[in-house]
């Protein structure tokens, strides 16, 4: 099979640093961060958390809302007809939140009183991420909706990427979304991962992940000249946990080794990393030795969950758009949140803003199940 | 793509062979349960004994596990045991779990917890249960499958969308083999659910979990060949069509069913026999032995998807 | 006094020892099977991660006792005993 270039024709992207790429890329180069606490619901939970501020949803989903934000803004940058009859457009998108059958109140009310509200149920049928895009552009390609937990994001571009590889489609909207949802807030804080403070990835003192919310959307063509692309994506799943990676980063390394293959270049070639950085123990320890070991202790690696919080089915995507945004504009963004080394992680992220000038750039996901991605973004050569 | 192993857990049991027992039988009455301690309503349903999902070998690292993840183990387990397949340690799996609705009855005990024992103190096993891809996850870790594995989500379209994705990985040379199936249960609220949105006099409800092992089309296939395609692509009619999907098949309605109608194509073609009361036959389809029949295409509820299974 | 003590450390054990039964799943495992001593990680009754964040959840329901420092908890959660001293020592004794 022809190794077929994916070009990155546009990008979408909202979350807490910002409602659209140019509020995202002032909030990096000042390294402003948007953390407060729950408004969008009543909780008891008193945790910091990166919502989206000052944003009229475009519908009564949220996740939903969000995602149409990313891809308008994609849509509004994309210098083709996306509604092209002649073109396959695919769809894919990852998501947590918006799968789920998790309506609390409609589950009380059939708990208490064996009936509940039908429409709920209504409105989550119609609310599948892909179907939407697909019916709302008058998108005659295929569609899948991702739900691998937190690499969803990321395996959503990579579920695109094989299609475009393999001639299923043309083009490919692909991303993830998810809203700042009251289940996962209340699971991870269960989980004794959420932390007191805005998170702190790959800090010594670190206590655990703060959530947020958003989208992150790319438009994908295959053989288009572009100014960056795709390179390669790669997986690998630990069999080892539900909840807890792998103690070596069995499933990371070999999505990376996956990726890099796949890419035709060698670790060398990786000039910075955006990396997962959730800022819980385990992650960060697993993460930074993988990349230490590969890489080397001294490589340019980030987290931006300092600035978005973690995003959960969104983040693969939104750090996919990242990535690609700091090979365009040529410097990466300080890590925010990020104070003090920690010796016993093999990798120290940088405290400022950083020019970077390289052609290739790393983005990785871990996620609950195991699963684990890696995504090679390529500048064009100048 | 050759589908080399099949597993199947359902109401009509566990394993192909009992799959096929049951199709040789016909129909089976529904189960009345009630789903509802409140209204006491009740619905027939086809769901699965939890006696079937008691296996101390294939489930042991499973304890946690919950119904859900335990059909798609089952299923999963039995698919690459059927194919008789000796993965070599350089040979990729992949793992593609396909649901339309994921492991909702473990999401409502979730959502117990919330509502029972305040936001603060709910169960984190629950939690990490009730996200889609444990079922991936526990079939990874209980095979020691260490390739991709994805979980998708499309309603009716689960299952096309995991074979489509299932064909270019082993295209694309990710992956060797492919294990690539559906999982979907049923709880008092889907039961609900199902009371509201399905005319239960022709649909009854169903749940279960059926797995392929897929290989390139080159490898000689254990079972048939298979493929899906938009219908625009498929040709309707050649006398040996079967048209589209009864109304209620044995195992009950699935949203993510298609999977146990390639199942059942794929064991009429490898018996060939054509067994009744599961698809809408033609006329000149008849239910008895036949050497002749070399494929079987057939579409699925929606009409969009058709499934073409084939026998060289 | 002493008697009253150790007589209320047993009940506390045979109630964790029901309560880790039941809640963590353990298959195969009665509450009487689980030693007073029983390493409860790795190699004793062969615990991890998750379920001792689910212990977390089950003192809190059960007791009222709020483990925050999973680095104490490590402690705490040695083995049943250390458990069960740590419920004790942080509880009232309701039958005085």
């Amino acid at each position: 099979m022809k190794n077929h270039q994916i070009a990155i024709s546009a990008m979408g992207c909202i979350s807490a640093a910002g409602r659209n790429i140019t509020e995202t890329l002032q909030a990096f180069d000042k390294g402003c961060v948007n953390v407060g606490k729950v408004t969008l619901f009543e909780t008891t939970l008193n945790k910091p958390v990166f919502e989206v501020r000052d944003y009229q949803p475009k519908c009564k989903n949220r996740t939903l809302s969000l995602l149409l934000s990313a891809v308008e803004e994609a849509i509004k940058g994309y210098d083709g007809d996306i509604s092209d009859k002649n073109k396959r457009v695919g769809v894919c998108f990852g998501t947590t939140v918006a799968s789920q059958l998790n309506n609390i109140e409609f589950y009380k009310e059939f708990r208490e009183t064996g009936q509940a509200d039908i429409t709920v149920i209504d409105e989550y049928l119609n609310g599948n991420l892909a179907e939407v895009i697909a019916k709302k552009y008058k998108l005659k390609g295929p569609r899948s909706v991702v739900v691998n937990a937190c690499s969803s994001g990321v395996d959503a571009i990579g579920v695109a990427v094989s299609w475009l590889k393999n001639d299923i489609c043309d083009i490919a909207i692909a991303g993830g979304a998810d809203e700042l949802n009251k289940i996962p807030l209340c699971g991870f804080n269960s989980l004794g991962i959420m932390s007191d403070m805005p998170c702190a990835p790959f800090d010594k003192d670190r206590k655990g992940l703060s959530l947020g919310e958003g989208a992150g959307v790319l438009i994908l063509e295959r053989e288009k000249a572009a100014n960056l692309y795709v390179s390669a994506y790669g997986s690998g799943s630990d069999a080892y946990h539900l909840t807890a990676p792998h103690p070596d980063g069995a499933g990371l390394k070999s999505a990376i080794k996956e990726a890099i293959g796949e890419a035709g270049i060698e670790l060398r070639d990786i000039d910075f990393i955006n990396a997962h950085g959730t800022a819980t123990l385990d992650n960060d320890k697993v993460e930074g030795k993988v990349i230490g070991e590969f890489f080397g202790p001294d490589i340019k690696a980030f987290s931006t969950k300092g600035y978005t919080g973690h995003t959960l089915g969104a983040a693969g995507a939104i750090e996919a758009v990242f990535t690609a945004l700091a090979l365009r504009e040529g410097w990466i963004p300080k890590s925010a949140g990020f104070q003090n080394e920690d010796k016993e992680i093999g990798i120290s992220p940088l405290k400022k803003k950083t020019e970077v000038k390289g052609q290739y750039a790393l983005s990785t996901s871990l996620a609950f199940g195991g699963n684990n991605a890696a995504l090679v973004i390529k500048k064009r050569e100048e | 793509m050759n589908i080399q192993g099949i597993g199947t857990i359902s109401t009509l049991g566990r394993g192909s062979e009992s799959f096929t027992k049951a199709l040789h039988q016909g129909p089976v009455e529904p189960k009345i349960v009630e789903y509802s301690p409140v209204t006491k309503k009740t619905i027939p349903v086809f769901s699965v004994d939890d006696k079937v999902l008691k296996d101390k070998e294939a489930l042991k690292s499973c304890r946690r596990a919950d119904r859900f993840c335990k059909m798609a183990v089952l299923a999963a387990g039995d698919a690459l045991k059927d194919s008789g397949i000796e993965i070599a340690e350089d040979e990729k799996i992949g793992v593609i779990v396909s649901t339309a609705f994921g492991p909702h009855q473990t999401t409502f005990n979730f959502l117990d917890n919330i509502l029972d024992y305040g936001e603060a103190n709910v169960s984190p096993t629950i939690f990490s249960h009730s996200v889609h891809n444990a079922a991936a996850s526990y079939i990874a870790s209980a095979l020691n499958i260490q390739g991709p594995a994805s979980t998708l989500t499309d309603f009716c379209f689960s299952f096309s969308n995991a074979l489509q994705l299932a064909d270019a990985w082993i295209n694309q040379g990710r992956c060797k083999y492919v294990l690539a199936g559906t999982v979907d249960e049923l709880s008092p609220a889907m039961e609900y659910i199902c009371d509201q949105k399905l005319n239960i006099s022709e649909l009854v409800p169903g749940e279960g979990s059926t797995f392929f092992l897929l290989s390139a089309g080159k490898r000689k296939a254990k079972y048939c060949d298979i493929e899906c395609n938009q219908s625009s692509k498929g040709k309707e009619d050649d006398g040996k069509n079967i048209s589209s999907f009864n109304n209620c098949p044995a195992w009950g309605w699935i949203a993510s069913g298609s999977s146990f109608y390639c199942a059942s194509a794929a064991l009429m073609l490898k018996n060939k026999h054509i067994y009744q009361n599961f698809i809408e036959l033609k006329k000149d389809v008849s239910a008895e032995h036949s050497d002749n029949i070399k494929n079987i295409r057939f579409f699925d509820k929606t009409k969009k998807i058709v499934f073409n299974l084939t026998i060289s | 006094m002493q008697e009253s003590e150790e007589k209320r450390l047993v009940e506390i054990r045979n109630k964790l020892k029901v309560l880790l039964v039941d809640h963590l799943s353990l298959e195969d495992v009665k509450p009487e099977d689980i030693k007073d001593d029983e390493i409860l990680f790795g190699e004793g009754l062969g615990l991890d991660s998750l379920d001792a964040v689910e212990i977390v959840v089950l003192l809190q329901r059960n007791f009222g006792l709020e483990v925050k420092d999973m680095n104490k908890g490590r402690e705490i959660f040695y083995s049943l005993d250390t458990l069960a001293k740590y419920v004790a020592a942080n509880t009232e004794d309701k039958s005085e």
